[in-house]
């Protein structure tokens, strides 16, 4: 039988922090100015890595964060962490578009691949993702200096990921964000007890969630929330590559996706940078602005 | 068994280390193929032992105590471990109690579970949170077809899992059982499992290893290997 390596160094090969380079989604682009409804000056570039979970499962998390033009993390950190939860049934991969989008704008994503695409079945896949990153930034690799732990950072989730975006932000305090796409929280989610920020953004077409619940979920939420209706989005325009079944239960795209899209993330964007990045602009913006292509409740 | 090698490396998910209670009511060894699980276990009269690899980023030793009624139909097994963590390096603790009830025939059976397979990480730090524990609820059933010697069959274990302060996911394993209940096979295996479960066994094995026997031990030797590797 050949003899097992040594736990110890079993450890120090396998405790390794993810390695560079990444493979690059968006290249950097100085020119890119990064307003809100814009994507940044940063590349982005993803790669996937393993952490334990529940003592002792695997859990592979996509890890899109702001690059170089060789897929290495890009100087400025450390950045701001979003975890984005996968729709039900939908690739981690399918919502490339907006983890590059994001990355691109200074902040490190983490996209846990959840299993059997079903992030409600194991509702802590980003926190621990979280934790996880906060390892791997103190480590070498390419995250080395990536994050800083105890930043606050912002979970958000499309369709029944939102809901369980909804569950983390509610059990895990360093989820100061809450963003609610195409979503709502779960009644079972006591998101009335929570005071911090949150964000609800829905297309106008989207005829896979239930807009009136989705008004009833932002009406639970207790801290700053704004509430936005993006005018001509559906439930699919989220994500991208949708497979036959997700085009026919749903309502019709009303414009360019790109433009929707876009006003979509005028918003996403501006929240973000008002509580991950203490933007007092972008602050006084979700408190009392306007936003392009929604209507808007707070 | 080559072919069913490849599928257990590709397997990834969720589930619990289980493979003794795989086995039937007699002495014998049980390989459990599945996602995400493969384990081995090897029973001599109620004693038993068991290696399993979840993911192939954990391995875990267990051993196990049975007691039977109603000719083995019915069983408690209460069962304790250790593991290595090697994702983020550490140690986990393991108690288990699983209560069974089979209904074997001369060449189909049946086999339900109720398992309680606790895990607690005792060295090391992954989760947020000081404390990382993990309890499956879990039910089982296995289908069993006798070949020969061999029972065999696909098994399913669904259920949830809770940990403190963290919400309940779901746990499971959908695999393939094998069990060889023979003395022959228990002892051959035994033997080349590097003294896992006595050296009395050993002896045995040395005068009745057969090709069967042989072939166990390969696949066991692979699984080893691959558990080995990152």
């Amino acid at each position: 039988m050949a003899p097992l390596p040594s736990l110890p160094l079993l450890s120090a090969l396998l405790a390794c922090a993810p390695q560079g380079p990444g493979e690059l989604l968006l290249e950097p682009d100085p020119d890119r100015p990064g307003a809100a409804g814009q994507q940044g000056p940063f590349g982005a570039a993803w790669l996937r890595a393993s952490t334990a979970a529940r003592v002792e499962e695997r859990l592979r998390v996509e890890i899109v964060f702001p690059a170089d033009a060789e897929g290495e993390l890009a100087e400025g950190g450390p950045f701001p962490v979003v975890a984005l939860l996968q729709g039900g049934l939908v690739d981690v991969e399918q919502y490339r578009w907006l983890s590059a989008w994001l990355a691109s704008r200074g902040y490190l994503v983490l996209a846990p691949l959840h299993a059997h695409r079903l992030a409600l079945l194991s509702a802590d896949d980003g926190a621990i993702a979280l934790s996880a990153m906060e390892r791997w930034s103190g480590r070498g690799g390419v995250f080395a200096g990536a994050i800083e732990p105890g930043r606050p950072a912002a979970v958000i989730g499309h369709s029944l990921g939102g809901a369980t975006a909804a569950v983390e932000w509610v059990q895990d305090e360093r989820f100061t964000a809450l963003g609610l796409l195409a979503s709502f929280p779960a009644g079972f989610s006591p998101v009335e007890e929570v005071a911090r920020p949150a964000l609800s953004l829905v297309g106008s077409t989207d005829q896979v969630v239930d807009l009136a619940q989705v008004e009833e979920g932002f009406l639970r939420l207790a801290g700053p929330r704004l509430l936005g209706e993006i005018e001509g989005l559906n439930h699919h325009g989220w994500f991208d590559d949708p497979r036959p079944r997700d085009i026919e239960r749903d309502g019709p795209l009303e414009g360019e996706l790109d433009e929707l899209r876009a006003h979509a993330m005028g918003a996403l964007d501006t929240f973000l940078d008002a509580w991950l990045r203490g933007d007092a602009a972008a602050l006084e913006r979700f408190e009392t602005g306007e936003f392009e292509g929604m209507e808007l409740r707070r | 068994m080559s072919l069913l090698l490849p599928l257990a490396l590709a397997a990834a998910a969720f589930a619990d280390p289980i493979a003794l209670r795989q086995a039937g009511p007699e002495d014998g060894a049980a390989l459990v193929l599945g996602a995400p699980l493969v384990g081995l276990g090897l029973w001599r009269e109620d004693w038993g032992v068991s290696l399993a690899t979840r993911d192939l980023a954990t391995l875990s030793l267990e051993g196990a105590r049975r007691f039977q009624r109603d000719a083995g139909r019915s069983e408690l097994q209460l069962s304790a471990g250790l593991g290595a963590l090697w994702l983020e390096p550490g140690l986990s603790g393991h108690l288990g109690l699983t209560a069974l009830r089979r209904a074997l025939g001369p060449r189909l059976g049946w086999t339900g579970s109720l398992s309680l397979p606790f895990s607690l990480r005792l060295a090391g730090r992954a989760a947020p949170g000081p404390v990382e524990a993990r309890l499956p609820v879990l039910l089982g059933n296995q289908l069993q077809v006798r070949l020969g010697r061999l029972w065999l069959g696909p098994s399913l274990e669904l259920g949830v899992a809770f940990s403190p302060g963290r919400p309940a996911s779901m746990a499971g394993h959908l695999g393939l059982g094998l069990a060889v209940p023979t003395r022959r096979a228990v002892a051959s295996v035994q033997a080349q499992a590097g003294g896992l479960a006595g050296q009395g066994l050993g002896d045995r094995a040395a005068d009745q290893g057969g090709a069967e026997d042989r072939q166990v031990v390969v696949v066991e030797e692979q699984l080893l290997a691959a558990a080995a590797a990152p």
